[in-house]
């Protein structure tokens, strides 16, 4: 990996991927240095084909209150975003912001979605008098890596039916790799 | 006083068994017995059922084409068996709440006999469980709060069964990947669920949890200028090496506030979390030399992993609870790490990769294990939970498992459902993703409330219960209900 900044998992488990996980996994992209890499943007990495059964139905499997998916009608996406602390007011926490698209190739019907949250107060509703002590100048120019798992079925709406879609992410004026994914019902 | 239908029952022993019903006549379709005078021929009598209530609610056009159960419904007339002529009738009363109707049967001769006014009322049963076993507990409360903001909607919310103790965890993990989860909590709580089949069919548990949080996995990094001006975030103690005086090196630290303002660690909400040091996930340290300096070169732009035994819990909490933001890292005496922070000059960059509280939950509903499942929590940031925010956070779960809000008109909603009424104007958050605003499920956002997309933040005030969270910064959510969703929630089939 000496002169690429990044690798992408090949022959790795995505139905081991957890819908929603800020957490990498195997199927990550890998950076040449996890902490200094100079790598910045976006990056995702999917299976080149998935099969969903001809039997059954997405509806048999709900979603967890906060989008956890399980059973057989899944299509897990893994993908890592790399941005400066100041990027976009994010404190370098980008990965609920990264907006997944998957267009099918063949009708050009394009279906996009974020990550779901766990429905949880993200700031207290009383005042605790804990001050924010701000990232000095140079800690805010640094670049932070945050994860990001994808159900294209559930976060997306994906259709349980044969097609081959382009997959990206983006992240404001941010676009990562393409990749394509076939899906097939059998 | 009226005659009270429980248009969401069916006529079962289990309903009829309690007092306040009575018998299975009063569940489900109202029969309609008319009398007639021995020897008289019924012929060409009607029966009719007419809304008389001052405030009944109204069902849309729309409304009545997508749930049966909208709509009055006339069944089948019987003649009777008993030696006078007794005409039977049934008509099934609309799923609203709290409307009224009169009766009237007329004959072919113009008599017409009425019968009391019925009203129409719901209801739902309810089993409660706390936390409590050898590992800790939560003190149990009453929810009769909860029942009286359920009657003010014509629903008698009632408690049923015996109450029931389920195991103790300190936290549900309401995020991806958590230890004990919503499907744990939920496979506890099945294992006491002991309400009759038909019970359970119109009811709930409502269980008392300890915290409901998710956490999140976060990359941060601190800067530590060799020679140069001090950062208050870091603070380093050297190590000592072997000598003369101190046969054992002595390992030095360096104690790095990692977190600050109201982000804390994943620390003291599991206890296994907390053994296997879950919110440590990865740590490095690179050292880069002064430009102008004449460094070691063995030094310069390396960068070493930090690991998982050199790393743990520092400084105090921050809450009565908890709440921790600092963590130490020992510094071996001869590693590389006592090595570069033994340089003249220099940076030190620290990078670790946490996991952080994301925020914590009031509760949830939830019907995928099979049953419906209310929680509240008993702390939350580390404090125990004010109950007047408890009240707020039971009336939210229970609206939610009752179908608030409502967006039967929704069919590109993530999980539609047109068995429900029309959505009220300020729903949000049928479509998962979409139009979420940081919260999870069909809110309201009725009130002087505003969400800032960018900062991800609410302000302003909150004007219904079902507003996404207990409330802003800057003022709690009320325990009602809107006036927009008030007649949403009595016109929801509650029969399910």
């Amino acid at each position: 990996m000496a002169d690429k900044l990044y690798q992408m998992p090949e022959n790795c488990d995505f139905s081991k991927v957890i819908n929603a996980d800020t957490h990498s996994n195997e199927c990550t992209p890998v950076l040449d240095n996890k902490f200094f890499s100079k790598f910045s943007g976006l990056l995702i990495n999917g299976p080149k084909e998935v099969v969903w059964p001809k039997n059954g139905d997405p509806s048999d499997y709900p979603a967890g209150p906060w989008g956890t998916t399980e059973g057989p009608f899944r299509l897990m996406v893994a993908g890592l975003v790399r941005t400066e602390y100041k990027t976009l007011g994010l404190k370098g926490e980008a990965s609920e912001e990264v907006l997944l698209v998957a267009v099918n190739q063949q009708t050009a019907e394009s279906y996009s979605g974020k990550m779901p949250q766990p429905d949880v107060d993200t700031e207290p509703d009383f005042d605790m008098g804990l001050e924010e002590i701000p990232p000095t100048d140079e800690e805010q120019n640094k670049l932070l890596t945050s994860y990001f798992n994808f159900d294209l079925v559930h976060d997306l709406g994906l259709p349980i039916k044969e097609a081959s879609y382009n997959v990206y992410a983006t992240l404001g004026e941010m676009k990562s790799n393409s990749i394509i994914i076939n899906t097939k019902v059998e | 006083m009226a005659l009270v239908q429980w248009v969401n029952l069916e006529k079962h022993a289990d309903y009829a068994a309690d007092s306040d019903i009575g018998s299975e006549d009063r569940c489900g379709a109202l029969e309609i017995k008319t009398a007639f005078a021995s020897g008289s021929v019924p012929l060409s009598y009607k029966v009719k059922v007419t809304p008389s209530g001052s405030d009944d609610v109204t069902y849309t056009t729309a409304e009545l084409g997508r749930n049966k159960n909208f709509k009055m419904t006339k069944g089948a007339t019987d003649l009777g068996t008993s030696a006078e002529v007794v005409m039977s009738d049934t008509v099934k009363l609309p799923a609203a709440g709290g409307n009224k109707y009169k009766l009237e049967a007329k004959d072919a001769n113009g008599k017409v006999v009425k019968s009391e006014e019925i009203e129409a009322k719901r209801k739902l049963y309810y089993q409660f469980m706390h936390m409590e076993d050898t590992n800790g507990k939560v003190t149990p409360y009453a929810l009769t709060q909860m029942e009286g903001h359920c009657a003010n909607y014509h629903i008698v919310l009632s408690k049923a069964g015996t109450d029931k103790k389920i195991p103790f965890h300190k936290c549900v993990n309401s995020g991806a990947g958590g230890r004990f989860s919503h499907v744990g909590f939920a496979a506890d709580v099945r294992a006491e669920y002991d309400l009759t089949a038909p019970q359970k069919k119109v009811g709930c548990v409502t269980a008392l949890s300890n915290y409901v949080a998710s956490f999140k996995s976060t990359t941060k990094t601190l800067t530590h200028s060799i020679g140069g001006p001090a950062n208050p975030k870091i603070s380093i103690t050297p190590s000592v090496a072997a000598g003369v005086a101190t046969t054992v090196g002595i390992p030095g630290k360096i104690t790095l506030s990692i977190l600050t303002g109201h982000e804390f660690l994943w620390y003291g909400l599991d206890d296994d979390d907390d053994l296997a040091k879950v919110w440590f996930i990865d740590g490095a340290a690179s050292f880069t030399p002064n430009t102008s300096s004449a460094s070691p070169s063995a030094m310069a732009g390396q960068s070493i992993q930090i690991s998982r035994t050199d790393v743990s819990i520092g400084g105090t909490k921050m809450r009565t609870h908890g709440g921790h933001q600092v963590i130490e890292v020992t510094v071996n005496p001869g590693s590389t790490l006592d090595n570069m922070i033994s340089q003249a000059s220099g940076t030190l960059d620290f990078a670790f990769e946490l996991n952080r509280v994301k925020g914590f939950s009031g509760g949830f509903s939830w019907g995928g294990a099979g049953f419906a499942l209310t929680t509240c929590c008993t702390k939350a940031w580390f404090e125990d939970k004010q109950p007047s925010k408890s009240d707020v956070i039971w009336n939210h779960e229970i609206g939610h498992r009752m179908g608030m809000v409502a967006f039967g008109d929704k069919p590109n909603a993530t999980y539609p459902n047109p068995k429900l009424p029309d959505a009220p104007p300020h729903l949000y958050g049928e479509k998962r993703g979409v139009n979420d605003k940081g919260h999870q499920g069909p809110h309201c956002e009725e009130g002087a409330v505003t969400y800032n997309a960018t900062t991800k933040r609410w302000s302003g005030t909150p004007g219904c219960v079902l507003f996404g969270a207990t409330g802003t910064s800057a003022a709690s959510s009320p325990l009602t209900y809107c006036s927009d969703c008030e007649p949403v929630v009595r016109k929801l089939d509650l029969s399910f």
